[in-house]
């Protein structure tokens, strides 16, 4: 079909002309006369999404895409979310970056190259990143535009089950958008730690932890979750002294398999970082130049304390719905704050829709896509389907660590005899001559059908491998249909192959 | 044959006002695009993420001409810009339909038809129209965008989903006779033992057949475990939304001014909560007292509404964990002694009995004097309520129920 152009150049060319051009879905853009003049126009939209993160984004363009009449509300400015803007893809400009830097200063030496005078220049990596977010949240604006989303900028808020009032963000008068259905796509923010009072500067949630101004000498990170621990990666390949405390016993968070937590403990310990497992902080004291913890062995009962000049609070994240109004309608959250909803994220007003990281399941912006997608085909078709049993995740740490499926312990504890089959990159051809062997393949079947459980990476690219797991899983496969179809070579994804092998048969290279 | 198949083109722009410096390089565009054998539409191309309509300058090749990757397709123009579009690929213009020089052409609209260079165009079948769009339309009409979504946008019916769980537990379908290709694992199975995909029956996603499904048509393992593993692996499939807790709905308030009242109160600190209950009832003679009083105490435990007492610091690190919280409700124990009569008691045993339903208060001066026994139980302050509550289950239990006799 079409390519069509999206130069950036061209707006500015065209810009005198957007009045002439704008059509009335296209109010966002023009000034906010026209805007006003359309609030108090009694248009209705079919579906008013509110936050426009990627579960809200998404949702809003696919509905747009079904043809029906959306609005997408967004208050902080730009699109794209958390995810976006403060999240996944700054902290990925970040970990890439700084995984260059370290290894040119540590790896590249073996690799026959020598430089010199390799130094950090932290405000230009800092400017990389949000070039990068940049790019993307404008892109998103662009793709309103194309599909003609109408993108209201402003703090929406559910007045009735019809209508959600928006108060601009440039001070205007409130709009009310009357709608047929409401999307709620409002996300996460960072738990706070009780008694440690986030300055973003001391003391930093993610959002502080992309946005440092220098590279602390000592970093502690709560919480060796995914965030904690990518967080935690970029400061000490920037030369931080970075320390997790995490009050289980084991790295990664639930859900993850314990040979991979166990793995990454010890490939990210080699890096430097160093870990106390099993370990709470009673207090923390951000009253001095740093930051003072008091933590405690879990088990032992032994007290300690800690100074760091940066700590990262990263233990987890809770629902958003401040000012969402849900008071006005009736809608209930759990006990976290999720707001709770059926099978087709609908509320107890059924033309009300709940989708991503405000209501169940885990806190991922693809998962939240998916749903935005489902809720829309909800809405114009009566049918969307999302199969939460083949959602990946993905810790883009060095190596990276991916899984899809259920964990050993979650297989163990169900019941089933499985067979575990893992391969090893060390043994993997394309991994020896990259010199970047750590990690393995591991598959978990079920011991009689050799049906695929789980599927479970560390290593490097694993976040790009396990979409080949992802769509087993999604078709049902066995670790024999892996096994026997053919994986290019010399690549990595032969481990991925190999671990398959070993699955329901041996494997050949191991 | 026909696989290189693409007519995605590429445009350039050509500025009419030659004072700007603009590099007339093409960009490629980032929309992705989907592909088929097909003739396609050529839709009017928006060459600006602005631009809504344009007018064709002029076709530069002829319908039916050969055109090849680079070369100018037509141009476009706008007010400000005139555009080439280029071909990105091989192609044949097969036709056109809007002419050049026709006013204000709606991007989306379809100007004509492109095909492979393999295509034969007389015998080329002509594809609908992407988008129907109104030619002439220079003020659109909004409502008619809304129309279709107005008549097909209410909210699907709640049964589909869990009638399709009733149906079929394995994964929302029957299992039938399997309609796909056989997957890589199991074309050696099904070679080595015989069978025809036809053969069996499929349990996985959609119908399909497994390895597992022909080891159990072949008796190799038992003929319940691939249809027991595709349920298990169905429900994993589904948000779990079960378990859930509502949070609870703020107190009404009177029970916020009690609140405000006994603010200046620790809320950890101790306190006693008494009632006097009579045991007239109990005390027949049958079974000890303290039988009775025992099993009043743990039914009035059970059912409690949680506990008000903040939970400490590894329990909120637990919750926030996802892990199953550990926090116990305390249970209480009650101290029991000869009742005083105090001025407060007839108002709070009043209380109780409409809270548990009772219309008409027994008046304690009814009951004799030595039955009469004082309950307590000491709780921090902030979990007061609760205490009474309990209280008055013990008290209901002891008074009143008669499954407490059994």
């Amino acid at each position: 079909m079409l390519k069509t152009i999206q130069r950036q150049t061209a707006s500015t060319v065209l810009r005198p002309l957007r009045s002439r051009f704008a059509s009335p879905s296209t109010f966002y853009i023009a000034d906010r006369q026209s805007r006003r003049g359309l609030a108090s126009d009694a248009t209705e939209h079919d579906v008013v999404v509110i936050g426009g993160g990627p579960g809200g984004y998404v949702a809003a363009i696919k509905a747009a895409q079904l043809g029906l009449k959306t609005a997408c509300v967004e208050k902080r400015g730009a699109l794209g979310g958390t995810c976006l803007n403060v999240g996944c893809i700054p902290s990925k400009s970040l970990l890439n970056n700084s995984h260059i830097y370290h290894q040119i200063k540590h790896d590249i030496k073996q690799r026959g190259i020598d430089v010199e005078g390799v130094s950090l220049n932290l405000e230009n990596m800092m400017a990389a990143k949000d070039k990068s977010v940049k790019g993307l949240t404008s892109g998103i604006e662009t793709l309103f535009k194309m599909n003609k989303v109408d993108y209201v900028k402003g703090t929406g808020s559910i007045a009735n089950e019809n209508e959600v009032v928006v108060k601009p963000l440039d001070g205007g008068a409130d709009i009310s958008l009357k709608t047929k259905n409401i999307i709620i796509a409002t996300g996460s923010e960072a738990t706070p730690f009780p008694g440690l009072e986030v300055d973003e500067k001391k003391v930093v949630t993610s959002t502080g932890a992309i946005a440092l101004t220098e590279v602390p000498k000592k970093m502690v990170v709560i919480g060796g979750g995914i965030i904690g621990l990518e967080m935690g990666s970029v400061w000490s390949r920037l030369g931080a002294e970075v320390t997790v405390v995490e009050f289980l016993e084991a790295i990664g968070g639930p859900g993850m398999d314990a040979d991979v937590s166990k793995t990454m403990q010890r490939l990210l310990g080699r890096q430097g970082i160093k870990f106390k497992l099993a370990t709470k902080v009673l207090s923390g004291d951000a009253s001095g130049e740093g930051v003072k913890l008091e933590i405690e062995g879990v088990k032992n009962g032994k007290t300690e304390s800690i100074e760091a000049d940066v700590v990262l609070v990263a233990i987890g994240r809770r629902p958003y719905t401040e000012g969402l109004g849900l008071e006005n309608v009736g809608i209930e959250t759990d006990e976290r704050g999720r707001i709770i909803i059926d099978q087709e994220y609908r509320t107890k007003h059924s033309n009300i829709r709940v989708i991503g990281d405000v209501t169940f399941g885990a806190m991922l912006a693809h998962k939240a896509e998916e749903e935005g997608i489902a809720a829309a085909e909800f809405i114009k078709k009566g049918y969307g389907h999302v199969n939460y049993g083949a959602i990946p995740s993905v810790m883009y740490t060095h190596p990276e660590a991916a899984w899809v499926g259920q964990s050993e312990q979650d297989v163990k504890k169900s019941g089933k005899e499985y067979v575990v089959g893992t391969f090893p990159f060390i043994a993997n051809s394309r991994a020896k001559t990259n010199l970047d062997t750590d990690g393995m393949v591991k598959f978990i079947a079920d011991k009689e059908t050799d049906r695929i459980l789980g599927i479970h990476i560390v290593g490097p690219n694993a976040g790009e491998m396990i979409a080949e797991g992802v769509l087993a899983i999604e078709y049902g496969a066995s670790s024999e249909d892996i096994a026997r179809t053919s994986h290019a070579h010399p690549t990595l994804s032969e481990a991925f192959k190999e671990a398959a092998m070993a699955t329901y048969d041996k494997a050949i290279h191991a | 044959m026909a696989s290189t198949m693409s007519s995605a083109l590429r445009t350039s722009k050509r500025l009419l006002h030659p004072g700007y410096t603009w590099r007339a390089v093409a960009t490629r565009g980032i929309s992705s695009t989907r592909r088929d054998c097909k003739a396609h539409n050529f839709n009017m191309p928006a060459l600006s993420p602005t631009m809504t309509e344009g007018t064709i300058a002029s076709w530069k090749i002829n319908e039916g001409d050969k055109f090849s990757a680079g070369d100018v397709i037509l141009e476009v123009e706008t007010d400000k810009a005139q555009m080439d579009v280029e071909a990105q690929d091989d192609g044949i213009l097969a036709k056109i339909f809007v002419q050049a020089g026709k006013d204000q052409v709606q991007v989306g609209t379809r100007i004509g038809i492109l095909a492979d260079v393999d295509d034969d165009i007389s015998s080329l079948e002509i594809p609908p129209e992407d988008n129907p769009v109104k030619q002439e339309s220079s003020s659109p009409e909004p409502e008619k965008e809304t129309k279709p979504a107005a008549s097909e946008s209410k909210p699907s019916k709640p049964q589909s989903s869990e009638k399709s769980d009733d149906a079929a537990p394995s994964h929302g379908h029957k299992p039938r006779k399997n309609p796909f290709v056989a997957s890589p694992g199991l074309t050696h199975l099904l070679h080595m033992n015989g069978l025809e995909m036809s053969d069996i029956q499929g349990t996985g996603p959609g119908g399909r057949v497994l390895k597992g499904d022909v080891l159990a048509h072949l008796g190799k393992i038992d003929k319940e475990k691939p249809k027991s593993i595709a349920g298990e692996i169905a429900k994993l499939a589904k948000l779990d939304l079960s378990n859930i807790v509502p949070k609870k709905i703020e107190p009404k308030k009177e029970a916020k001014q009690e609140v405000k009242k006994e603010k200046k109160i620790d809320p950890m600190e101790e306190v006693e909560v008494s009632v006097p209950i009579s045991l007239a009832r109990v005390s027949d003679g049958h079974r000890p007292v303290s039988d009775f009083i025992a099993r009043a105490v743990e039914y009035a435990n059970s059912g409690l509404p949680s506990s008000k007492i903040p939970p400490s610091t590894s329990q909120l690190f637990d919750e926030i964990l996802g892990l199953p919280s550990v926090k116990a409700e305390p249970k209480y124990a009650v101290k029991v002694s000869g009742y005083k009569p105090a001025p407060a008691a007839p108002v709070v045993s009043d209380l109780f009995d409409e809270i548990i339903g009772v219309t008409k208060p027994k008046s304690s001066s009814a009951v004799k004097e030595s039955t009469l026994k004082e309950f307590k139980v000491k709780v921090p302050a902030v979990d007061r309520d609760r205490a009474e509550f309990f209280l008055a289950k013990v008290k209901f239990s002891l008074e009143q129920d008669e499954r407490a006799d059994r």
